[in-house]
């Protein structure tokens, strides 16, 4: 292969397809300033094929790479990130396109492509990433195939045959190697992708946030219980714990540094040490999806904490930092621990607090409503029975409050979604001086096709209440069950179906049609196969695999795990290579003659020999003489046979079909044969 | 040319490359037709086999720090792809048989036409073989749907002689291009190299000098002396096609002439020069005398070519000169 010479017309077409398909993945991350760039080169190159444009200039080529720089300069702030560094390889990638003249520079954009691909990898690793990459590659390596035999011969399809016979083969020993290379830590710290949409609650709360929130069918976590998954009405995953309002906005009331500081890390058993062993604890585990935020969620109330799951005093779960991959954590919980038997009275000051100014009819209907009930948990039935009693409607298009947004939702609009019950029920109890807080988190969840974990999605977004009683603790309330009981016992989209706004901006979601039964059972087995890929296939860490080759291999040392490794590879060389330089298709006519021998010894035990040099066609006039009834296939494998061997030359193809059907026929008159035999 | 030994440096040590030629020529007998098989193929990673390398080792280290699943799985299909196109690779030359179909005689100076048939004995596609002699430019041959290919290679004759080859390089890096499979075919040829033609006077013994002239009335008048019956090998120039025609029995023209003047072409004759030179001009007179259609005989030292003319006649005495001083002579 002479590497100066020109790169092939039939190549750039393959090329192109590779460049499109290593770029597809990336679009929706990268700045349109750069898309248009990377749309200009490819256009050029296009130009250059059918002969309307020159190759670029060096000169020209120097400006497009500043202009590159500039724009991936000017759209990330931070060039040391994943983002900009894969807008820069594809960059790179792109103009060697551009200018790819030469068989060399042919050859050099396959490579680069071969590294660019699986950058895609880094920020979405689904099994339908992963087969988009498999096909990519598929394409790339045959574009290499195009290019190592300039002068085309065979059609594309058989040279993507080739590849994926090629690749089909390298599988086993790719599994080998998954599960037997040691995994190491990284070599060194490496910034990850990020600054990508947050998702689940944030650490403030409007009206209509977490409405918007519980639009999106995204998955939030997925929960294995130990033992049976408890009921759907129990399952309040907390989450974060606002104290602060200003009238409209809810916040948390400390920072997320504060609460880092003071949060309870890697003591695992501490709490649970000090709590009564008559006590229920839940234990379960949630493999929590990147959220690009720092909270965890656990059950009313987590007890344990980890070196990476820290507990607060409010008894949430916090990361140590964001969560910008896949995590795993184990977590205990105790529904009926009281929590905060004797309240401090910094903490009850600041749950007390509510703007001095505005809505003050809901300040002076709490008044009012405490004054007539004997006791703080009594004040708080009334105000739920109110809810019940009154015309609230939940709604997940609830109408826009205005500045006195507490007043106008509990005496007007009466219309709103978790956050305005939760919110308006915390400042009703604040103004009749019980000290209450929201919480957010999810509430529910669905369980999977096989019933043994349950999935947790952003439209099971949930606030709700909770309120310190004396000898109780923080209780939890939640008044959005008294306006729609089916939120709790059966999900939002019951709770919604009649104003039809379940995902309604996401048409296409598989979970608007949770109602058919057999699209939802698709859904779920869907599911359960990502969890399966999630857990065994991308969760395949160091201790995942030393776990799994001790289990399943019982190997141990490191020694061993080598031994086994070098045993494996060996032995996938040995098999490949006898199966690939088998003796394999026997000479064609070999073949032929092999099958008619067979027809003539089938028919010298049914008593007709074939003379010696008797002729073919004299033999089957006499076998026909003998068998009429089979004249017509006796007449058919001479005649196939006599094609075969004498006939014009055929091509590969034909001549299969004719000995596939020639060892049809001797096949049916031999089976013919034994039920005369045995008939 | 040879691909290792520059990789490697091994160039450097010309005992070492004496050692390997010998070894190779031992492994690699002389034959006219030669079936590839494990004996006699070499494979070695090309420069894009170890480009390969190096990407997977930058795709590991992608995998390693992003601890990313995927990316280790994806390296790892890359890696495990080595040795499959190893074996793709090896399995595109072996069972290729080679076989010279046909070899022309030339003169040195001039480029021998060799004719291969590439053939397989199996189903395989067989793409992209290589075929290349030093200096020369490079054949490729392919079995899709064929399964045999003829392929014309064309070796410059710079020696008189028997027709001499360095093995002929085949090889191929199909698919992939990271493997390059190759083997050297140690051809058997019968081709000879006939001295270069070149005119001088003729080396004829004794009066000859002024037959010159004589030969040209001879060629123009045609006097025809008799007729003898044909033998094979006689010139289809010579053969009396009127009387064909008339009889039906194929007759040869028999010239009127003194012995003078059937020419005696004597090596001695050849005035100066080295042995090549005289050789040379011995040839430039053997054709031109065959283009006159003239009998005649050839002495070269102690052996003596008989009287005759026609293109067999020409060759026998051409091989003689290509031969003469081998130890192929006689």
């Amino acid at each position: 292969m002479d590497i100066k010479a020109p790169l092939a017309r039939s190549s750039y077409l393959w090329l192109l397809v590779c460049v499109l398909l290593i770029l597809l993945p990336h679009i929706s991350r990268l700045p349109i300033s750069l898309l248009a760039g990377y749309g200009f080169c490819l256009i050029w190159r296009t130009l250059i094929h059918y002969g309307k444009a020159q190759m670029p200039h060096s000169l020209v080529k120097l400006a497009l790479i500043v202009i590159g720089l500039i724009i991936i300069r000017k759209g990330y702030q931070n060039l040391l990130g994943v983002d900009p560094a894969a807008a820069f390889l594809l960059l790179a990638f792109i103009f060697k396109f551009l200018e790819a003249q030469r068989i060399r520079d042919g050859l050099l954009v396959i490579f680069l492509g071969y590294f660019c691909l699986p950058i895609a990898f880094l920020f979405s690793q689904s099994i339908v990433m992963t087969l988009y990459v498999l096909v990519a590659l598929t394409a790339l390596t045959t574009a290499l195939v195009k290019i190592v035999k300039p002068v085309d011969q065979s059609s594309g399809w058989l040279d993507i045959k080739q590849v994926s016979q090629m690749f089909v083969s390298a599988v086993p020993l790719m599994l080998v190697l998954f599960l037997l290379v040691p995994r190491i830590g990284p070599l060194w710290s490496v910034p990850l992708p990020s600054g990508q949409a947050k998702t689940g609650p944030s650490d403030s709360m409007s009206p209509g946030d977490i409405a918007s929130l519980a639009q999106s069918d995204g998955l939030a976590f997925r929960v294995e219980f130990e033992g049976s998954i408890p009921n759907t009405k129990t399952l309040y995953w907390r989450g974060l714990v606002f104290s602060d309002f200003d009238g409209r906005t809810w916040r948390m009331g400390n920072s997320h540094d504060q609460q880092r500081r003071s949060a309870i890390w890697g003591n695992k058993n501490s709490l649970l040490d000090n709590l009564p062993a008559s006590l229920e604890i839940k234990k379960y585990q949630i493999t929590f999806e990147p959220s690009h935020q720092p909270w965890l969620y656990a059950l009313d109330y987590p007890v344990t904490s980890s070196s990476t799951v820290g507990l607060t005093a409010e008894y949430t779960l916090l990361a140590k930092g964001m969560i910008n991959k896949r995590s795993r954590y184990e977590m205990k919980s105790s529904p009926s621990w009281i929590t905060d038997p004797i309240l401090d009275p910094a903490i009850r000051n600041h749950n007390l607090k509510i703007p001095d100014s505005g809505n003050t009819r809901a300040k002076q209907f709490a008044i009012k409503t405490r004054l007539k009930s004997t006791s703080d948990q009594q004040f708080v039935d009334e105000i739920l029975n109110y809810y019940h009693r009154q015309p609230f409607y939940y709604s997940l298009k609830p109408p826009r409050l205005g500045e006195h947004s507490i007043d106008e939702f509990i005496f007007d609009t009466r219309k709103g979604f978790c956050e305005h019950y939760a919110g308006s029920f915390v400042f009703l109890m604040r103004a009749a001086g019980i000290p209450a807080r929201v919480v957010a988190g999810y509430q529910g969840g669905e369980k999977s096709s096989e019933g043994d974990y349950l999935l947790v999605h952003q439209f099971d977004a949930h606030a709700w209440a909770e309120v310190w009683l004396p000898n109780r603790g923080w209780v939890r309330v939640d008044p959005t069950a008294q306006v729609a009981p089916e939120r709790i016992e059966f999900g939002i989209e019951e709770a919604t179906a009649y104003e039809n706004s379940f995902l309604s901006d996401s048409p296409f979601s598989l979970l608007r049609y949770r109602n058919n039964r057999w699209l939802s059972q698709l859904r779920l087995k869907l599911d359960a196969i990502e969890y399966d890929w999630n857990r065994w296939v991308l969760g395949y860490n160091a201790n995942r695999q030393s776990d799994f080759l001790k289990r399943y291999f019982g190997l141990v040392s490191s020694e061993q795990k080598t031994r086994v490794l070098i045993g494996s590879v060996i032995l996938f060389l040995i098999v490949v290579t006898i199966f690939f330089t088998r003796k394999e298709n026997v000479k064609k006519s070999q073949k032929c003659d092999q099958l008619y021998l067979k027809f003539c010894k089938l028919m010298d035990k049914r008593g007709v020999a074939r003379g010696a040099g008797e002729g073919a066609r004299d033999y089957s006039l006499r076998l026909i003489g003998r068998f009429p009834s089979e004249a017509n296939r006796i007449s058919t494998i001479t005649n196939l046979y006599s094609y075969l061997n004498y006939g014009p030359d055929m091509k590969d193809q034909e001549r299969k079909r004719i000995l596939k059907r020639l060892g049809h026929e001797i096949t049916a008159i031999r089976l013919s044969s034994d039920r005369t035999k045995h008939g | 040319m040879e691909p290792g030994f520059q990789r490697f440096g091994l160039h450097l040590f010309p005992q070492i490359k004496a050692g390997y030629h010998r070894w190779i020529n031992k492994r690699l007998p002389k034959s006219a037709e030669i079936t590839l098989n494990q004996r006699r193929i070499f494979i070695l990673p090309t420069r894009l086999g170890l480009l390969f390398g190096t990407v997977l080792i930058l795709l590991l280290l992608m995998a390693i720090n992003y601890q990313n699943s995927m990316i280790f799985a994806y390296t790892f299909l890359l890696a495990s792809l080595f040795p499959v196109v190893i074996i793709f690779t090896f399995r595109n030359l072996s069972g290729i048989t080679v076989r010279v179909s046909g070899c022309s005689s030339v003169f040195v100076g001039e480029s021998a036409k060799i004719d291969l048939t590439v053939s397989r004995a199996d189903l395989r596609q067989r793409q992209q073989l290589h075929f290349e002699w030093q200096n020369s430019s490079q054949v490729t041959a392919n079995l899709i749907e064929n399964d045999q290919q003829q392929i014309a290679l064309y070796l410059p004759a710079t020696q008189r002689g028997p027709l001499k080859t360095d093995r002929l390089y085949l090889h191929t890096n199909y698919p992939l291009g990271l493997i390059r499979a190759w083997s050297w075919l140690r051809l058997e040829l019968h081709g000879l190299v006939y001295p270069k033609p070149i005119e001088a006077d003729i080396p004829v013994r004794g009066m000859y000098s002024q037959e010159s002239d004589a030969k040209k009335s001879h060629t123009t008048t045609d006097e025809i002396s008799g007729l003898r019956s044909y033998v094979p090998g006689d010139s289809p120039k010579q053969i009396a096609w009127k009387s064909f025609a008339a009889t039906g029995e194929l007759n040869v023209k028999q010239f009127e002439g003194h012995e003078s003047e059937h020419l005696w072409l004597d090596l001695d004759e050849v005035r100066g020069g080295h042995i090549e030179y005289r050789l040379s001009v011995l040839c430039y007179w053997i054709l031109k005398l065959e283009a006159e259609n003239r009998r005649y005989g050839l002495r070269l030292a102690n052996q003596i070519f008989e009287l005759g003319s026609g293109p067999q006649h020409q060759n026998q005495l051409l091989s003689a000169l290509a031969l003469f001083g081998s130890d192929e002579q006689g």
